[in-house]
């Protein structure tokens, strides 16, 4: 069963989508990339599991071949107009081979470059995929709750857990357009404080809220949701990272 | 979603796919998913065409096929997506490179399909006899998929269809406008002929695909043309 009141979206619905990422923070979003394969940054994330890691060395070799491939007229170029003879076939694979090693080597300088650009943003997303995974077991729950049939014990708790998403979200995706912004304009923003006022109002909500809750597992949820705000204020009170090289 | 499903979704939901890149949603993942998608299907259909000599031309072929479908998009796409906007398209070049991947992505997916059929053949006859049937086969396959292809990338970049989506415009624009879209459909049309026609000489450049019968060869001189080619091949099939 979800959670269906009157007039309330679905709790699943509160989750965080890539395309909804996409639109805040004017990146390609995905588990690997910030934005896209081939000029993006890698995600921190990537490093965290074994199953990730072949994921990233299997796309980072599949670029690698892609660019061999497209080397391949520049191979031509060196080769000339001779036969294909021992000599001229490796003069073919030297061009090759030489111009895919400068387009990869240029394109981890871009990548390396831009890492330290999007370490907030990067920051920013681990946030949401936190959020994210809180939606997902918080429907879970309440589905198995649903299938057990058994009465709501504290739906005073599950309307304020609500509202807590509810504005949690918004402030992370406030945070993401923000970054987006700072990102843009190299610089803070006015609005910044306001949004970093209304986190910590959030915060303080939030921990009045958890001293009232009914229950161990909001008192836990609520804990997590005031981790999540606090993380998305630290990140926004953080000076904007130069490209130059200075990072947080 | 991973390259996989977002390569699979071409197949699944063309309309939403396409769709998808108008709108510029997830771009640049539907570009290194259909690059990736249709370099491995190719890579797969040079090897089987290629192992019809021997496993050396197997690899050679693997490598060469994608690399003749992929670059020929490459050296087409600025001349497109030039004319196109010099003639009021809205579309990006990325726009119009994941247009042309999709096209090279259901040419992929369509010789894959044809691939138990060339492996059946590949069986049946003799290596050293049949070469030129082979080879009227493959190229019958590769024109067919080819025209596939090309139909959809003729359907999907259409100007007609950016403009049902595009705003609204005033009516002393209209005229213009009209005479613009029958101009980039013809340059379309035009464009498609000019893809086939440096596709069939890169093709002709990047040769052997299938390997005569004797030494194996990673590439043969440079001379002549594709269709003096497949014509020679026509005269071998029919009068030896």
């Amino acid at each position: 069963m979800m959670i269906d009141r009157d007039g309330s979206q679905p709790w699943q619905d509160l989750a965080i989508t890539n395309l909804e990422l996409e639109r805040c923070c004017g990146l390609e979003i995905t588990q690997q990339f910030m934005g896209g394969l081939w000029v993006g940054a890698i995600r921190r994330g990537c490093w965290r599991s074994r199953g990730s890691i072949l994921t990233l060395l299997s796309t980072e070799l599949m670029v690698v071949v892609l660019l061999l491939m497209f080397s391949l007229p520049v191979g031509f170029a060196i080769m000339g107009r001779s036969d294909a003879t021992h000599p001229s076939v490796r003069r073919l694979a030297g061009g090759m081979v030489g111009a895919a090693s400068l387009l990869y080597m240029g394109r981890s300088l871009w990548r390396s470059r831009k890492q330290r650009s999007l370490h907030r943003l990067e920051q920013l997303l681990d946030d949401v995929e936190q959020f994210n995974q809180l939606v997902k077991s918080l429907t879970l729950v309440q589905h198995l709750r649903g299938l057990e049939s058994q009465v709501r014990s504290h739906p005073e708790d599950e309307a304020s857990l609500l509202s807590s998403l509810q504005s949690t979200r918004d402030h992370l995706i406030l945070g993401l357009k923000l970054d987006h912004q700072l990102r843009q304009h190299h610089q803070q923003l006015s609005n910044a404080s306001d949004v970093l006022d209304r986190l910590a109002t959030q915060i303080v909500s939030l921990q009045v809220q958890q001293k009232q809750s009914g229950t161990h597992e909001y008192e836990q949820l609520l804990s997590q949701l005031i981790q999540i705000n606090r993380s998305v204020e630290q990140e926004l009170q953080n000076p904007y990272p130069s490209e130059s090289g200075t990072s947080n | 979603m991973s390259y996989l499903d977002q390569f699979l979704a071409l197949l699944r939901d063309r309309q939403t796919f396409l769709k998808e890149i108008q709108q510029e949603s997830q771009l640049q993942h539907k570009i290194s998913a259909l690059m990736i998608g249709s370099f491995i299907c190719f890579c797969i259909y040079g090897a089987i065409v290629g192992s019809f000599h021997s496993p050396m031309q197997a690899l050679s072929s693997a490598i060469k096929l994608p690399a003749l479908y992929l670059l020929t998009l490459l050296v087409c796409l600025p001349a497109l997506y030039i004319f196109n906007a010099l003639f009021g398209s809205k579309l990006t070049i990325a726009q119009h490179f994941a247009y042309l991947l999709s096209a090279a992505a259901v040419i992929a997916i369509l010789l894959c399909g044809f691939a138990p059929i060339t492996l059946f053949f590949l069986t049946t006859i003799s290596a050293t006899k049949d070469y030129s049937f082979f080879l009227l086969l493959n190229v019958t396959i590769f024109a067919l998929t080819g025209l596939f292809g090309v139909t959809f990338l003729y359907q999907a970049m259409r100007p007609d269809t950016e403009a049902q989506s595009a705003t609204q415009s005033t009516e002393d624009d209209s005229q213009k406008k009209d005479s613009y879209l029958r101009l980039r459909s013809n340059i379309l049309r035009f464009w498609l002929v000019l893809y086939g026609f440096v596709g069939s000489q890169l093709g002709w450049t990047l040769r052997p695909f299938f390997g005569m019968p004797g030494q194996f060869e990673f590439f043969r001189p440079r001379e002549g043309n594709f269709l003096g080619g497949v014509w020679n091949a026509l005269m071998g099939f029919l009068f030896s």
